[in-house]
């Protein structure tokens, strides 16, 4: 074996725990790069999965969107040419509630031509009704039909195969009763685990030839296009797109991606930091190999090279580890998320070998400053030893860094377009230089501060050194980057998340009475007061729901749509708005035509408060009426879409879908009490409502089952895994910090034993690393604080990437957060580590050369 | 009464025995000088007299303490307050100036840096280093950062200063100029020294001189030239 090699070898197992802490950091970095081209894949097969499971392969989607309209499935067989051989499979898909002895759920009914679909579609059972028939009655729609229920949901719901059901369909304003005939396996039309999808025939809800979805298979790619033309001129107001509507999966995977692989630069970013300081330690131990070499007449070029072989050793072995946990962390991942997809995800060879290039570069980028400043010193120069005190910070510099922070990060707040880029390029770098150059004024300041409460002891010693020690500095450095690296990190995976938040989350109730039927206000309130009757109810508001748009916005730009709610009074707003401001109920029943805008259109369309919009409506039949109101109030809400506005009752009642009675209970009833009120509730809904022995369009859910119960297992499983990436994130920043410290104590070794030759007690020790940990803590956060200040500048950017625009206040509030745990963390590992240290130093060494 | 008694002091590291049942005796004003080849455990005796390390067995009386049987915090006030060290690598805080390098046991100690602003002024004056207290240690020459470890010995008046070496990484004019100045201490303010040295020159300012062999001790009495002879 070559000597240099050898010697190399028998250097990395003396600094086994350093060694070990890069090779670590190595393996992190592949496992993530290795994730991350793969992240791509994981988000868009997220996105697809939904569409994917009903379009089953077809290649083109005629659809309404579930917004009511319906079509004619003998109308569009009859634009298929014969000669074509298009197969085409016709859905009824609406939202509905399923209602049982003891609560309701939310559904979604696909309804088909059930023997052609299970002819054409091969579902696994899990379990199947052994009775006699399904079918007992030649009319449809009222009870006995067959039902195929998902595994999951079914066993959510205690379902069993030959249980009867009741599913209200809207049509008919009916509970039609059903019979489970399978409980199917998660595949195919069930494959999302969650899903809430029940799949029947047409005829169990007395629906023939009535469709909202139609999918078409083409047998020659090309007649794409030409349907395309044909429907597009037949159903000008449908949406035509493929099949599993890629476009729209893709733009959304985009936006995604790009928001992931921003947080995992700044990841890589804290991950290289903890590599140098690791990578320092080691260096300082090289610095009398060096010196041997360099006195052999080894050029700076071969010292260079000798310390890289010993750096590519580590990058190698972190790299095969990386890559080997990588792989397998993405089949859990794409199991965990994509079970039915998992083979969707590919790992061409590419991947491998650009996450083991990358990770070697990182590897090879993180050492190379003391490498190369190892390197070029003299023989003269490493028997000197580092020069590690700190010379005088450049006031003026530093006067000039912090006015331009503040400046470029206030300008960035009035700016559009290619203009935040610009300035944001400008603020990094001034924020780069305000962060070298502000940690000593201020450790210095905050010493002479603590001097002046304690001038003798432990604490006065630090506070005499600190702002001496370059490696102090560094510390404060390091610390205030992870935690600007931490918050900007923390705060796209905040806004990746709210993508999967469900847009019911923003109503707060117990109960939700969904109401289709359209009704006088007088109708309205004898619902609300049927059940505000009920004793244990604390209070009902409702709200109709409709759509407006935006003005200046073509009726064709979908961007424009706005929710649009009509609220019965100021306490309905109340349950469905969040920070409302105090003023806000005063200016709701004083002005005549009131609007309260939800923050993301306010930011949007750079509206105010007091500013007078006319609004659109979405159908000519409205054209007549004038939606002009004031704005009183903003909403602060925040769920994935928030295109949402709130008006009277009474300026709205001419055009809406559906009202919501939000009901909310006394808490402090048992569990039995509160399942026996939901199930009076639901009655006293369905009593007032009815008319004729119809259930009056009315349906009951609780909270929890209205606002989470559609939301997939994918959307929670990736809510769930950039939760496991936050918390990762937070990890590493521990990580770096412990590494940090043990780095920078550890290191010191001998000029604590200056301070124990001199009658340092232990108390006295601990007092002085409280000292140091706190200067540092404080001066870091104080830093760190002004760059999450000056990220949060930039957040609005961020966000507009995913088409959000969310008002992040001027102060990050979540900065004073993160800033007090990432202080608490580090003064607490720095004594810990300090006290680990003492232990370990001994005075009978104090002989040997110190510095 | 002596100032400080070490009584049958063994050291073993493993099989192997450094300091084989030695005894010795030093009383206040005295200038020892501990010399012997390398390995012999001069060293380790040092430190063993001033608590920085424990013998096997046997036991080391300060002013009738045994500071053996002392527990670390202690140790650390008895360092801080009876003795003074020096050793050949100067060893000052690198991030304390001059001034706080030399007042870093009264800071440690909790008491008031005024109190002792005479004492130091008369010290930095004495040693000649002044013009450096606002230095930082790697601002001086060897010689002066020595300079600041014996006022730092000397700052809390202890009773004796141990040194190993104090003149081992100086040239021999500095050296020189060092061991006359502890002369001068020892004389002046008697001060008890003990040093450590391979240096049969230095060896002969103290006024006794023991020699450290297969872990025993043989001591030489010196009437020797002392410091007048050097300083001619």
């Amino acid at each position: 074996m070559n000597i240099l090699l050898k010697h190399t070898l028998r250097s990395i197992a003396k600094s086994k725990s350093q060694a070990l802490m890069i090779v670590f950091t190595i393996v992190i970095i592949t496992i993530m790069l290795f994730v991350s081209f793969s992240v791509s894949d994981i988000f868009y097969n997220i996105n697809i999965a939904e569409y994917s499971r009903v379009a089953q392969g077809a290649d083109m989607l005629i659809t309404s969107d579930l917004n009511g309209d319906t079509f004619s499935s003998a109308h569009v067989e009859k634009l298929l040419d014969p000669n074509d051989n298009v197969q085409s499979e016709y859905f009824l898909r609406f939202n509905s509630v399923m209602k049982t002895t003891d609560d309701s759920k939310v559904i979604i009914v696909e309804a088909v031509d059930l023997s052609e679909y299970l002819n054409n579609h091969t579902l696994e059972f899990a379990e199947r009704w052994k009775g006699d028939t399904a079918i007992v009655s030649d009319t449809p729609y009222i009870e006995y039909y067959p039902v195929i229920l998902g595994e999951t949901f079914a066993k959510n719901a205690n379902i069993s195969a030959g249980d009867l059901i009741e599913i209200y369909v809207p049509t008919y304003d009916m509970y039609a009763k059903l019979i489970v005939l399978y409980i199917a396996k998660n595949t195919g039309i069930f494959s999302i685990g969650a899903g809430v999808n029940v799949l029947l025939d047409f005829s169990a809800i007395g629906v023939i030839g009535v469709i909202n979805a139609v999918y078409l298979k083409f047998n020659d790619p090309g007649d794409y296009q030409k349907y395309e033309t044909i429907f597009k001129q037949a159903y000008p107001e449908l949406t035509i797109e493929e099949g599993n509507r890629a476009s729209y999966a893709k733009e959304i995977t985009m936006n995604n991606t790009l928001l992931f692989v921003a947080g995992l630069i700044f990841i890589i970013a804290v991950m290289m930091l903890i590599q140098l300081t690791s990578y320092l330690v080691i260096s300082r131990k090289r610095m009398s190999e060096m010196i041997i070499f360099k006195a052999s007449g080894a050029t700076p070029l071969q010292v260079t090279f000798i310390m890289l072989v010993e750096v590519l050793i580590y990058a190698l072995i972190g790299l095969s580890i990386g890559l080997v946990a990588g792989r397998l962390a993405m089949q859990i991942i794409s199991s965990s998320l994509l079970s039915a997809q998992i083979n969707i995800i590919s790992y061409p060879f590419w991947k491998y070998v650009l996450s083991a290039l990358i990770a070697i570069f990182v590897s090879i980028a993180a050492c190379l400053s003391p490498i190369l400043s190892g390197a070029r010193k003299s023989i003269r120069e490493l028997v000197a030893g580092a020069q590690r005190n700190i010379k005088p910070t450049n006031l003026v510099a530093f006067v000039i860094s912090t006015v331009l922070v503040i400046g470029l990060a206030i300008m960035l707040k009035f700016i559009t377009g290619i203009g935040v880029v610009i300035v944001s390029c400008f603020l990094i770098i001034a924020a780069g230089l305000f962060i070298y150059l502000s940690a000593t004024p201020i450790i210095k300041f905050l010493s002479f501060l603590f001097r002046k409460l304690k001038a003798s002891g432990g604490i006065a010693i630090s506070t005499l050194s600190s702002f001496k020690n370059k490696s102090l500095r560094s510390i404060t450095i390091l610390l205030s980057t992870v935690f600007a690296f931490t918050f900007i990190v923390a705060s796209v995976i905040d806004l990746v998340k709210l993508a999967v938040v469900p847009y019911n989350s923003r109503f707060q109730s117990d109960y939700v009475i969904v109401s289709l039927q359209k009704r006088d206000v007088a109708g309205y309130d004898r619902i609300r007061d049927s059940i505000t009757s009920i004793s244990e109810i604390k209070s009902v508001g409702y709200i109709n729901f409709g759509v407006l748009m935006a003005p200046d916005n073509p009726i064709e730009n979908l961007d424009g749509y706005i929710n649009t709610y009509g609220a019965r009074d100021f306490e309905s707003v109340e349950m469905v708005c969040e920070n409302l401001s105090s003023d806000a109920k005063e200016r709701w029943n004083s002005t005549d035509h009131p609007v309260i805008v939800n923050s993301e259109l306010m930011i949007k369309n750079n509206w105010q408060i007091g500013d007078t919009i006319s609004f659109l409506p979405t159908s000519t039949d409205f054209v007549d009426y004038d939606f002009t109101f004031l704005i009183i109030g903003i909403d602060y809400s925040v769920t994935s879409y928030d295109r949402v506005m709130y008006v009277k009752i009474t300026d709205f009642s001419m055009m809406f879908d559906s009202t919501m009675f939000l009901v909310n209970i006394d808490q402090n009833l048992s569990t039995e009490d509160e399942q026996l009120l939901f199930l009076v509730v639901r009655d006293a809904a369905e009593n007032a409502a009815s008319d004729d022995n119809k259930v009056g369009q009315i349906y009951a859910l609780r909270y929890d089952e209205w606002a989470y119960s559609g939301t997939s297992d994918t959307s929670k499983g990736v809510s769930n895994l950039l939760l496991l990436l936050q918390v990762a994130i937070y990890l590493i920043s521990v990580l770096g910090i412990i590494n940090v410290s043990i780095v920078a104590i550890f290191d010191r070794k001998q000029e604590l034993l200056v301070y124990k030759l001199s009658g340092m007690t232990t108390k006295n020790y601990s007092m002085f690393s409280l000292g140091e940990a706190s200067i540092v803590a404080i001066t870091s956060s104080f830093i760190g604080y002004i760059l999450a200040f000056v990220i949060n500048g930039l957040l609005p950017s961020m966000s507009a990437l995913v088409a959000k625009y969310i008002d992040f206040g001027i102060f990050p509030r979540s900065g004073v957060f993160l800033g007090l745990l990432i202080s608490l963390a580090f003064v607490i590992i720095w004594f810990v580590v300090s006290l680990l240290n003492n232990k370990k130093i001994h005075l009978n060494s104090i002989n040997e050369r110190l510095f | 009464m002596s100032l400080l008694n070490a009584i049958d002091v063994v050291k073993r590291f493993g099989e192997t025995t450094i300091l084989d049942s030695v005894s010795l005796s030093v009383d206040s004003g005295d200038f020892l000088s501990i010399t012997g080849a390398s390995g012999s455990g001069k060293s380790t005796l040092l430190t063993i007299l001033g608590g920085i390390d424990k013998p096997t067995d046997g036991q080391v009386l300060i002013d009738g303490k045994d500071i053996t049987k002392m527990k670390e915090n202690e140790l650390s006030i008895l360092r801080r307050t009876t003795i003074g060290f020096v050793f050949q690598f100067f060893n000052l805080a690198p991030y304390l100036t001059v001034r706080e390098n030399i007042l870093l046991p009264i800071i440690l100690s909790g008491k008031s840096q005024k109190s002792y602003s005479s004492k130091f002024e008369q010290l930095v004056e004495y040693l000649g280093i002044q013009d450096h207290v606002s230095k930082l240690p790697d601002k001086l020459s060897g010689g002066e950062q020595q300079r600041v470890a014996i006022a730092r010995g000397l700052i809390f008046d202890p009773k004796m200063i141990l040194m190993d070496e104090p003149t081992g990484n100086l040239d021999s004019k500095t050296g020189n100029d060092i061991m006359k100045l502890l002369k001068d201490i020892n004389k002046n303010l008697n001060t008890t020294i003990i040093q450590v040295t391979h240096s049969e020159k230095n060896a002969q300012f103290a006024n006794r001189i023991i020699n450290i062999s297969d872990g025993k001790l043989v001591e030489t009495t010196n009437k020797g030239p002392g410091v007048d002879e050097h300083t001619a």
